[in-house]
């Protein structure tokens, strides 16, 4: 470990850089829905209603179904949500701008990414109601298919750094960005980041067709906090995009933080996009993909990666 | 229901057919994940003019590009033609390849040159194909059909097929649906669900038609 911070500072950065990231997130998801709906870019609209909805929710009581583990049930929203603080807590901001500087960032981000599988399937079946669980199931169905290429497209770029440290992954893009240098890496990260997230078309375990899957049998603030840890788990996969892909806090011009603000948020804006142009896939198609194309084309990402260090 | 006993203006028989048609799709739309687009199928419905086919074809255009065709409907569900013949079960039919109209056999639409969409992949994307390219149709048709009226009464060609009074195309599908969904996926079982366009409220008045008829 080479520097962590306070804990009392680090809670704080973390807590402001989720709420920010999620107010950022419905606001965007927002805006861009209400414009592909043909409702145009209503700005103050999309600023009021996440703000709105919120206090909806939060004004509503809680339902609960016949003999559900209670436990269970209220800590997955609390454990997606803490998976997503803990993974942020090692994307930096700027040098020396990081919660945790861990030698092993990058491990300790994988790890987190790996257990979202298990307050995926806690949400799902705590309730005690079938399509919960049936979007328990699709997750776990479906979740060693996109983390392997995930995972394989983030350890391409721990090689030019020759460490798992995800600061010293931003500093060896200084000469040249790892989107520049693997090219793969970029487009097969997002796309995989949706299924971590579930977001959008890979939005399988809270589908429309199961009447929103393992969060059907929540309400009011249980519903609000599941909904928030989702888009906490967006903003995680998309600062660490930026960090390992887009050179983190390296451009000009403006300070090194802003920068990396920037590429976070362009990240965002691309899911967000991404979540309403693209039709959700189907289950079966997609763990075929991942087998066929994702991860083979994650393994020659990693193979040529490793080609130009010799 | 009025075109059941008296004849109407084939123009309002056709924006309506695409504008029922364009609910239908917001609602399939939210089922396949895509709410916003959904949204703006809701709105097209309301705004639609006839002559306007063109709008729908531009939108089914953007609809592609989502992979909706590609990737979210599933190849699965499909009817065999035989048992379908002579149900007239409207764009389910015509996706697996059977020509049956009730508009065929009136002269007014005769007269504008009117001829059904078939298509034969007889699988949700096929049924998708026939209702939007329908209702493209319909609104060019009604552009076309100017003060002309309808005149086969006792029957008519709805969204969903042959509708009569006491008899709901959804009624006469309901009971071969079992043999398709066995086995299906979750998913691929409510989108080709989705894709059948049921109305279980047409079926009840239909039920609830035959009861006064029998009572009376």
């Amino acid at each position: 470990v080479n520097a962590y911070a306070p804990v009392e500072i680090a809670l704080v950065a973390v807590a402001l850089t989720l709420l920010l990231g999620v107010c950022v997130v419905a606001i965007a998801d927002r805006l861009v829905g209400e414009a592909i709906a043909g409702g145009g870019w209503r700005v103050r609209e999309a600023l009021v209603a996440p703000g709105r909805t919120a206090a909806l929710l939060l004004s509503q009581g809680r339902t609960t179904t016949e003999r559900p583990d209670a436990a269970g049930w209220a800590l997955a929203p609390a454990l997606l949500m803490g998976l997503a603080a803990f993974a942020l807590a090692f994307v930096p901001l700027a040098p020396g701008l990081v919660v945790a500087d861990a030698d092993t960032g990058f491990v300790a981000f994988s790890a987190a990414i790996a257990f979202v599988m298990i307050a995926v399937f806690l949400h799902g079946w705590s309730p005690n109601s079938p399509f919960a669980l049936h979007g328990a199931y699709r997750y776990g169905a479906e979740a060693l298919s996109f983390q392997i290429p995930f995972l394989l497209a983030m350890l391409a770029t721990a090689l030019p750094a020759e460490s798992l440290s995800i600061v010293r992954i931003v500093e060896a893009q200084e000469p040249l960005w790892n989107v520049v240098r693997q090219p793969l890496g970029l487009p097969l990260y997002l796309v995989v980041g949706l299924g971590v997230s579930f977001w959008g078309p890979l939005n399988l375990p809270d589908a429309a067709d199961l009447d929103g899957g393992t969060s059907v049998e929540d309400a009011g603030p249980a519903r609000l906090l599941w909904g928030a840890a989702r888009s906490a788990m967006l903003v995680a996969v998309a600062a660490m995009g930026a960090a390992g892909f887009l050179g983190g806090w390296y451009g000009p011009v403006v300070p090194g933080p802003v920068w990396m603000l920037l590429k976070t948020l362009v990240l965002l804006a691309l899911l967000v996009v991404a979540g309403h142009n693209l039709a959700r896939v189907r289950i079966e198609s997609f763990v075929i993909v991942c087998w066929v194309v994702l991860i083979p084309l994650a393994l020659l990402n990693v193979f040529v990666s490793g080609a130009f260090l010799l | 229901m009025t075109a059941l006993v008296a004849p109407v203006p084939i123009a309002e028989l056709e924006l309506a057919r695409a504008q029922d048609c364009l609910r239908w799709l917001a609602d399939a739309l939210i089922a396949q994940g895509l709410p916003a687009l959904g949204q703006r199928a809701l709105r097209l419905a309301h705004g639609v003019r006839p002559g306007e086919g063109g709008r729908i074809r531009a939108f089914v255009g953007r609809l592609r590009r989502t992979g909706l065709f590609r990737w979210s409907l599933p190849r699965v569900g499909r009817f065999d033609p035989a048992t379908l013949a002579g149900l007239g079960l409207g764009p389910v039919a015509r996706a697996a390849g059977l020509a049956e109209d009730v508009r065929i056999e009136d002269p007014e639409y005769r007269a504008l040159g009117f001829a059904p969409f078939v298509e034969d992949r007889n699988d949700p994307i096929g049924r998708w194909q026939v209702r939007l390219e329908e209702a493209a149709r319909a609104l060019d048709l009604a552009a076309q059909a100017g003060a002309r009226m309808s005149t086969v009464l006792g029957r008519v060609e709805s969204p969903r097929g042959r509708l009569q009074p006491g008899n709901s195309p959804t009624e006469r599908v309901l009971p071969l649906i079992p043999e398709i969904l066995s086995g299906l996926e979750w998913g691929d079982a409510i989108a080709t669900l989705v894709s059948l366009d049921l109305d279980l409220d047409e079926r009840d008045a239909a039920t609830a038609t035959r009861t006064v008829r029998a009572t009376a």
